[in-house]
């Protein structure tokens, strides 16, 4: 069994007959279908998008394209590459026109490694995670690209936060990583779901009590990665215009647009491999099916689970301010960062001692479920308390 | 042409294209840029190798890590390009070539006759053996990286410390 | 076509193979750590010291110090007790990584010592006072370890590791004075002439791994005489490897880095790179010819060092090269007028004595009687005292005039006595003059050299020693016949004894050698391969 790149290439593409030509012909043909399902990913999170916002603050979002306003999105990209392709007079054409493609290429690489099940992955490659995670941050080096080619000081500053943000948030991130693959034992993303098999609380964020503080910065951090609010200092709209892709427009715009949308989705995806079991269903009597049945209701399973993810993070885009950038930076390099050091290491330990048991997955959803009340107590009791100041609109569609 | 050939060749290209561009380039912006292609075109070579995770570990590191941070710095010191001013009006091309190419010569004649071991087998996995290696005989290595970098986060936290001049007030 | 196959650097190897490999895993690192004691110090040592500054005040900067000297004294305690390894017990610890032999002990001792003596120069230093000074001794002690690590390294991979450690640690204390714009100009050169150096070894270093498939000097060793690679091949590596060693003992090719640094450094720190930096350089130099140095059991099959080119080979290489360490570090002396300068290619032309040294080992490797580094490990011990004690005078000049040139020593003999007649002896052993160890020390090193055979060598060695006289012999001028200004003082007693304790040893070794050398002698060097 071998998991390097160049057995993939051989071993797919048979290239050992085949020669140049059929690398170039598998390279499109294996190509197609990703590019398909990013832009069916950026479609479909775009409108979820606008009719999330919309509905956080009492709106309707798009009606009139499509039931629900559905095709809207496909409506705006074909308007949008129907325009102009505008380059600013003084920008530095070459990587003007090389940022977008950059940006788009590492959300695009990224998606080689996702399991959608146990078979419908690309490549299953042996370091899965390390190369999502080191093909993610090719991300920066076109963002910083688009910024200072503009030639304009709002893109400037704008890819300045960029990469002070995702470099330094690529460190929590990549612990968040590492507690997954210390519990797997694998750095194969296929590894790591196939560990989580089992019932529900075979899931690794109710392995231990240290996996859901993981989960939790491995989203904040994942948050800051897409430069999405809270975090969206590099494309602040108040201050920065558009930030870094302020001077572009037409399809290189849709492109930066689509590269967003896509990278929301692969954080989603690998969060869900990590920590919510991936394509299992936690019902072993489902996840057992296999064949190409159970690879469908795998791969529904995967994606349901990743746009539900992919919605936390418009919630909460719409539902909190942004954060100043000493903020961003304190809550990466004081809180994050050392929480998810110690974390790590409890992590380590609990894995090396305790024995893996159900009881205790049982007991920590329970407890978690506990918690949850809790705190939604307090949440209430607060807002009755402000209820005598604030008089909240309600919805009426 | 097997198809590695082509692959090697096409990152060999990728390889020593931008460096040559890095030396001719004058803005210093675009050498960084350049870099990005070398620093490719040698994980690239990796790959080929079957050493992914080293591939892997010169993008994340060398591309998202340095070159970030290098682009970063020219940006903040500067807000205008930086052009690199030539030393001399008219560059001193000849005794720079001779000593390249005599010390190209040298190294490379002396490389193709040198007689290279090939190692025997199959890339099986690239992660968990190097995992195992260090855990096991490099073990004394890999703790002392640990220790260097911690005393070089010391110093780089001391130089980048505000208030240079402390013990003067 | 040349191309290359794809293939695993590994062979083949899966993980538990690798794991089973090692059976007695975690025991073995148990009692390998009992033989690092000094080593697990020193890492400890560097955490501490960082603490005890946070929590003490800032005008207090002297506490870490303090703590610093404990530490290092911990180390040399753990050193000592657990004594010189004799040649039966001599072996190697972590799989191989470094070697524990007398050779390296003493080296050990030799860098805590020097180190230690530094230590008490950066707590009396003008420009380090009221400062928070954690970081300046925590980097201090990393730059030891790193230096024990070049010391007992018997792995590429350690010995490219030893260096850099010593290094990063050196940039960031050569640049400690942040305001100081000599310092950063000191602190940018070295990182820069450090690194291409480094790059440069490191080259070297990865084609001795290809060619050889190991990073274990031993193993690299003996597959370099079974495969028989192109001499033109191993003479290329050999120099390539050499750069970087070079680089920390500042000679010929890559000393140009050293003026500006000890310019810029301060003064104690500058004191710890020409001689502690140094010694371990030469360490790991040592043990770097004498494991590759060795032709092969038929007596033709080459190995990295002993290879010859156009009728070069190796001894006589190393022999240009401290020809023109030592003539250009004599040369440029005669015009500075800098003391740090004045020093450092002082410091400079010293390690050309101590390359000649080196170069007289190759021909006695394997050979029975004394081992051919006895001198250098003899001239390091002298060069230790009396360079440390040139500078730890300098300082003490240099914060009483307010300047590091030489006109302030004018008339020091009036002013100060103690302190002239201690560096007038510092300089008679730096010219290598009897009664002083510097004499007994180069007579052993010129003798080594002219009985392997390399006279040139040592008739460049001694006029050069002639020339040197001329810019010491300026300075005790100074001292003693010139007018200066400036009140006579009175030392502190601590001053005073400080300096008595660096001449004791100076006159000590200048006057019964016997008991060094035969310390030396009789230390066990592992025999790697």
């Amino acid at each position: 069994m071998t998991y390097t790149i160049v057995n993939h290439v051989l071993d797919y593409f048979e290239l050992e007959q085949g020669g140049l030509w059929s690398l170039i012909g598998a390279i499109a043909v294996w190509a197609a279908p990703i590019t398909g399902f990013v832009a069916i990913v950026g479609l479909v999170s775009i409108w979820l998008e606008r009719k999330i916002s919309a509905h956080i603050q009492c709106r309707l979002g798009p009606m009139e394209v499509g039931p629900h306003g559905l095709l809207q999105t496909l409506a705006d990209g074909i308007k949008l590459l129907g325009k102009e392709d505008l380059v600013p007079k003084n920008a530095d054409r070459a990587l003007f026109a090389l940022a977008p493609m950059m940006v788009f290429a590492a959300t695009f690489v990224s998606f080689a490694c996702i399991p959608f099940s146990e078979k419908a992955i690309i490549a299953d490659l042996d370091i899965g995670i390390f190369f999502i995670a080191a093909v993610g941050s090719l991300e920066a080096i076109g963002v910083v690209m688009a910024g200072w080619s503009s030639n304009n000081k709002w893109s400037l500053f704008g890819a300045v936060r960029a990469a002070t943000q995702v470099v330094s948030y690529e460190i929590p991130l990549s612990l968040a990583l590492l507690a997954g693959v210390l519990c797997a034992g694998s750095m194969s993303l296929v590894d790591i779901s196939q560990a989580q098999g089992g019932w529900i609380w075979s899931w690794f964020i109710f392995r231990n009590p240290f996996m859901w503080i993981m989960f939790l910065i491995y989203f904040i951090a994942s948050l800051a990665e897409c430069q999405r609010a809270p975090f969206d200092l590099p494309e602040a709209e108040s201050e920065l215009v558009s930030g870094f892709h302020t001077e572009y427009s037409g399809m290189r715009f849709a492109i930066f647009f689509l590269a967003e949308y896509g990278k929301m989705y692969v954080v989603s995806a690998v969060g869900v491999v990590l920590f919510f079991g991936g394509w299992l269903s936690g019902i072993p009597a489902i996840d057992g099916i296999g064949g190409i049945t159970g690879n469908l209701i795998g791969a529904g399973v995967m994606i349901t689970k990743s746009f539900l993810l992919v919605c936390v993070q418009m919630w909460i885009r719409w539902t909190l301010p942004r954060i100043r950038l000493d903020q961003v930076m304190d809550l990466c390099l004081k809180y994050l960062l050392p929480i998810s050091l110690v974390c790590l290491m409890l992590i380590a330990v609990w894995q090396g001692l305790m024995p893996t048991f159900d009881e205790f997955g049982i007991a920590m959803i329970a407890a978690m479920a506990l918690g949850f009340m809790q705190m939604r107590r307090i949440y209430r009791k607060a807002i009755e308390a402000s209820k005598t100041r604030l008089s909240l609109p309600t919805m009426k569609v | 042409m097997n198809w590695e050939a082509v692959v090697f060749w096409a990152m060999a290209t990728l390889v020593l294209v931008p460096a040559f561009a890095i030396v001719f380039s004058r803005n210093i912006v675009h050498m960084a840029f350049w870099l990005l292609g070398t620093l490719m075109g040698v994980s690239g070579l990796y790959l080929l190798l079957g050493a992914d995770f080293l591939g892997m570990t010169q993008i994340f590191v060398y591309i998202g890590g340095i070159n970030v941070l290098l682009l970063f710095g020219i940006m903040l010191t500067r807000s205008e390009p930086v052009y690199v001013r030539r030393l001399a009006k008219r560059p001193k091309l000849a005794p720079g070539l001779i000593i390249g190419a005599f010390t190209a010569f040298t190294l490379v004649s002396a490389l193709l006759g040198a007689g290279w071991r090939n190692v025997p087998g199959e890339p099986t996995e690239t992660a968990g053996i190097l995992g195992a290696f260090l855990l096991s005989e490099y073990i004394l290595p890999f703790e002392i990286i640990s220790v260097l970098l911690l005393v070089v986060l010391i110093g780089a936290a001391y130089i980048a410390r505000r208030g240079s001049r402390e013990g003067a007030e | 076509m040349f191309f290359l196959q794809t293939v695993a650097p590994t062979g083949g190897v899966t993980s538990n193979e690798v794991f089973d490999r090692y059976p007695d895993l975690v025991s073995s690192i148990g009692t390998d750590m009992g033989a690092f004691l000094p080593e697990l110090v020193l890492c400890l040592g560097i955490v501490w010291v960082i603490f005890v500054d946070l929590f003490s005040k800032r005008q207090d900067s002297r506490r870490p110090g303090w703590h610093a000297l404990g530490v290092l004294g911990l180390s040399l305690l753990t050193l000592v007790l657990g004594g010189f390894p004799s040649a039966e017990e001599a072996g190697s610890l972590f799989h191989g990584m470094v070697v524990r032999d007398g050779f390296a002990v003493f080296m050990k001792l030799l860098l805590t010592i020097g180190t230690a003596i530094c230590v008490p120069m950066v707590m009396s230093h003008k420009d380090l006072q009221g400062r928070r000074m954690g970081e300046f001794y925590g980097l201090l002690l990393g730059s030891l370890l790193g230096m024990y690590m070049m010391a007992s390294a018997r792995n590429l991979l350690m010995f490219f590791m030893g260096i850099e450690f010593a290094s990063y640690t050196s940039y960031l204390l050569t640049g400690y004075l942040k305001g100081d714009r000599k310092a950063a100009e000191g602190g940018v050169k070295y990182v820069i002439y450090g690194s291409v150096a480094s790059g440069i070894m490191v080259y070297g270093l990865s084609i001795l791994y290809g060619l050889t498939g190991s990073l274990d000097v031993g193993a690299v060793a003996q597959a370099l005489i079974v495969t028989k690679a192109s001499p033109s091949l191993l003479i290329i590596t050999a120099l390539l490897c050499f750069a970087g060693f070079a680089y920390k003992i500042s000679a010929f090719p890559l000393h140009f880095w050293a003026p500006d640094v000890y310019e810029g450094a301060p003064m104690p720190f500058t004191a710890f790179l020409s001689v502690v930096s140094k010694a371990a350089g030469f360490a790991i130099l040592i043990r770097f010819v004498v494991a590759f140095g060795a032709p092969g059991a038929d007596g033709q099959a080459l190995t990295l060092a002993s290879g010859k080119v156009l009728d070069l080979d190796w001894p006589q290489i190393l022999a240009v090269l401290a020809m023109f360490t030592m003539t250009i570090g004599n040369l440029a002396a005669l015009w500075q007028n800098n003391f740090k300068r004045l020093l450092a290619y002082s410091s400079i032309a010293h390690a050309g004595y101590l390359l000649m040294g080196v170069a007289a080992v190759v021909p006695r490797i394997g050979a029975e009687g004394d081992p051919g580094w006895q001198p250098v490990l003899f001239y390091l011990v002298v060069y230790l005292f009396m360079n440390l004690g040139a500078f730890y005078i300098a300082q003490i000049v240099a914060a009483r005039t307010g300047t590091e040139e030489l006109p302030g020593f004018a008339g020091l003999g009036k002013r100060a006595p103690v302190l002239a007649v201690g560096l007038f002896l510092f300089m008679i052993s730096l010219i290598g003059l009897p009664p002083t160890g510097g004499f007994t020390g180069k007579w052993q090193l010129l003798k080594a050299a002219w009985e392997n055979g390399l006279h040139t060598l040592v008739l460049v060695a001694v006029t050069n020693t002639v020339i040197s006289v001329y810019y010491y012999a300026r300075i005790i001028k100074l001292m003693f016949l010139d007018q200066g200004d400036g009140e006579g003082y009175v030392l502190p007693v601590g001053q005073r004894t400080a300096v008595v304790l660096m001449v004791v040893p100076i006159l000590w070794l200048g006057l019964f050698m016997d008991s060094t050398v035969h310390l030396i002698r009789s230390l066990s060097f592992a025999v790697i391969g």
